[in-house]
């Protein structure tokens, strides 16, 4: 039972994180018909940052943070609509996918090439120390990460939902021309969902760096595995994207205790292609007719 | 007498010339570092790469080996094996005397046959002990092999620290396979079998799980086989999981690469290291110092192996006294290579015939995020003998 509640823990830490970078997909697919491989590198990049800010220039960690979300937004988010998918989203998707994969090996190996190939330590945010119930141990940090995911994407959630903003990202996700016609400022909507994503992803490395260490290479499994969770939970639903990545960390988790460590990544495949085999719009998703 | 006369001056220009090519040719030693620049070991190469870099600048800036100043070059395998071999069969092109590299063992196994076939000695930071089993006399290890360091690492564990119920977490490759089957051979011997055997991936970050099998063995003592950065992810999450079992280690778990990254979850580990900047060695220390004044790190094992690496090939060029490969390659077979001929082989070392090496090591302790030697452990074998090369 101990080690049940302990891996589920676990597992939905580590998905929680996923999920995060899952809805960042589906936020950038819905309001602007792209698909951002890079978005693991989305993830490294503030990682660096909080580094940067919270180790090298000794910031308290709210500074640093706030920092981080701060040269997230304006770099990742502003900077890369602004100059890549302004100029290329008029091309069609396949060029913006071409370009978002190029910028993820940019970003990898500049990282590499000129700050360090080495894993960089990070600051524990939360306790390490275990919490002890009865026979049950748990990871008081793990819990803490689920938890603070669980208020961003409830809060996000809200946003999306509950203001104006929010509804307006909504219709242009339903119908681009029709929200223009409206009197929407898409191109200026798709920027705020481009800030909004490289907040969330700011927010996801400042959760999985402790864990994962800050290296330039993480970004290649967190953005294969949110990509998974998007496809697996639904491309079209924030939703589906938080069921996909609670899915895929808890199923890779207990698949590796049970079954074998080995197969661990290739269990998310599984259900990846027994997902678009069986229901393709995803599990928590809506089916999209095409025009 | 005419025609005669010019044509043994135009004889003698070309000979001067070509002398003069010669000497250009011998004056400058290509010994190119082939290692894991990116990838997964990019870490482990960055100091091996750099440690090789400085010793040969030091080298050449007290003139060189035999007059001849040393040329190296650096080659990315990007911790791949398949690419390490296409990377090898590149640089031999260039005909070097000797390679420097690689540290990843499941990339050596995979390279090392090209550089036999050209016969040009390669010295790797690998310690696998698939590498030696291969029965290839033209690879020279620069730290134990598994069979060497494996069984003072058992011995340690067993009569020092008494442990009776040890699990074994251990990666699955090259490296860490080899490590496990020592291990697990050398504890055989003992008549014990670790409490639980657990493979892991490469790059793995999460080891919830295999921390969870460990606390249902009921096991005292956990031994982490595996590279730095995973070592480093092992014991955060050791610690984040509250188990009470002891971890140790053979040589990464306690090296600075897996420290710096782990912070204060890796104090109270312990380990034996073959190499290690706080050893009680003058000549490490101070290496150690100026590897850190001039990269702004501490060095781990892999940038003293690749310093000593450099120094093993310049100790037994001058024994041979030319630039020979057959010759300096035989010098390096069961032979005796002391700090007083060389001092930057910074301890005395045994190259065996398989091209392993034995010397002196570590048991250190991970106190304040810095590995503090608890003792010295002496060399596995006795009566070594230095050996006349020329």
């Amino acid at each position: 039972m101990t080690d049940v509640v302990q891996l589920f823990v676990a597992g939905v830490s580590i998905g929680a994180i996923y999920a995060m970078a899952a809805i960042g997909f589906v936020l950038l697919w819905q309001t602007s018909n792209t698909i951002n491989f890079a978005q693991g590198e989305f993830v490294v990049v503030p990682a660096f940052a909080m580094v940067l800010f919270s180790v090298v220039w000794k910031l308290p960690f709210a500074a640093a943070f706030i920092a981080t979300v701060l040269v997230s937004t304006l770099l990742l988010g502003l900077l890369v609509k602004e100059v890549l998918v302004n100029r290329l989203l008029k091309m069609g998707v396949l060029p913006l996918v071409i370009a978002t994969i190029g910028l993820s090996l940019f970003i990898r190996y500049s990282l590499q090439q000129f700050w360090t190939p080495l894993a960089l330590p990070f600051p524990a945010i939360f306790s390490r120390e275990p919490i002890r119930l009865g026979t049950i141990v748990l990871s008081r940090e793990e819990l803490m990460n689920v938890l603070f995911a669980g208020v961003v994407i409830g809060l996000l959630h809200l946003f999306i939902t509950r203001t104006k903003i929010g509804w307006a990202m909504q219709a242009v996700a339903q119908n681009r021309n029709l929200a223009s016609v409206l009197g929407i400022r898409v191109s200026r909507l798709v920027t705020l969902t481009f800030m909004l994503n490289a907040a969330l992803t700011a927010v996801a490395a400042v959760l999985i760096a402790p864990i994962y260490l800050v290296k330039y290479d993480i970004g290649v499994a967190i953005g294969l595995k949110a990509f998974y969770a998007a496809i697996i939970g639904g491309f079209n639903q924030i939703r589906g994207a938080l069921l996909g990545g609670l899915l895929v960390g808890v199923v890779e988790t207990f698949a590796a205790a049970y079954l074998s460590s080995h197969f661990r990544d290739a269990f998310a495949l599984v259900i990846l292609i027994a997902v678009l085999l069986l229901k393709p719009e995803g599990l928590w998703g809506e089916r999209e007719e095409w025009a | 007498m005419r025609y005669g006369h010019t044509v043994s001056s135009l004889l003698a220009v070309v000979m001067a010339f070509g002398l003069v090519g010669l000497a250009t040719a011998q004056s400058t030693i290509k010994v190119p570092i082939v290692v894991e620049v990116t990838g997964g070991g990019a870490s482990v190469g960055a100091m091996w790469r750099d440690a090789v870099t400085m010793a040969i600048e030091e080298i050449n800036r007290k003139g060189g080996v035999l007059g001849a100043k040393l040329e190296t070059s650096v080659h990315d395998t990007q911790t791949d094996p398949p690419t390490s071999v296409a990377v090898m069969r590149r640089v031999l092109n260039d005909k070097p005397f000797a390679i420097f590299g690689t540290v990843y063992s499941s990339s050596t196994v995979a390279n090392m046959d090209l550089a036999r076939q050209a016969g040009i000695p390669q010295f790797t930071g690998s310690e696998s002990i698939i590498i030696t089993q291969k029965g290839n006399d033209n690879i020279f290890l620069t730290s134990f092999t598994q069979d060497t360091g494996m069984a003072k690492f058992v011995r340690w564990l067993t009569e020092d620290m008494k442990a009776e119920k040890i699990a074994l977490i251990w990666v699955n490759n090259a490296f860490g396979k080899g490590g496990h089957d020592m291990f697990v051979q050398f504890l055989k011997e003992r008549g014990k079998t670790p409490a639980v055997d657990i493979s892991t991936e490469v790059q793995q970050a999460d080891f919830t799980p295999e921390l969870t099998k460990v606390r249902a063995s009921g096991a005292t003592h956990v031994f982490m086989y595996s590279h730095e950065e995973e070592s480093a992810r092992f014991m955060i999450q050791l610690r984040k999981m509250g188990l009470q079992v002891e971890p140790v280690g053979e040589t990464t778990m306690c090296t600075q690469t897996t420290i710096t990254p782990g912070g204060a979850a890796v104090n109270g580990a312990r380990c034996h290291v073959g190499l290690v900047a706080s050893a009680p060695q003058p000549a490490m220390v101070d290496f150690g110092r100026r590897f850190q004044e001039k990269y702004g790190r501490v060095p781990d094992h892999n940038a003293y192996k690749g310093w000593i690496g450099v120094h093993m090939m310049k100790a037994a060029v001058q024994r041979v006294g030319a630039w020979d490969q057959a010759k300096v390659r035989a010098c390096l077979h069961n032979n005796l290579f002391t700090t007083v001929e060389e001092p930057g082989l910074l301890m005395d070392l045994w190259v065996n015939e398989k091209g392993s090496v034995d010397r002196e090591s570590f048991i250190v302790e991970v106190k304040d995020q810095k590995p503090t030697v608890l003792k010295t452990v002496p060399m596995l074998g006795r009566g070594y003998k230095e050996r006349s090369c020329k």
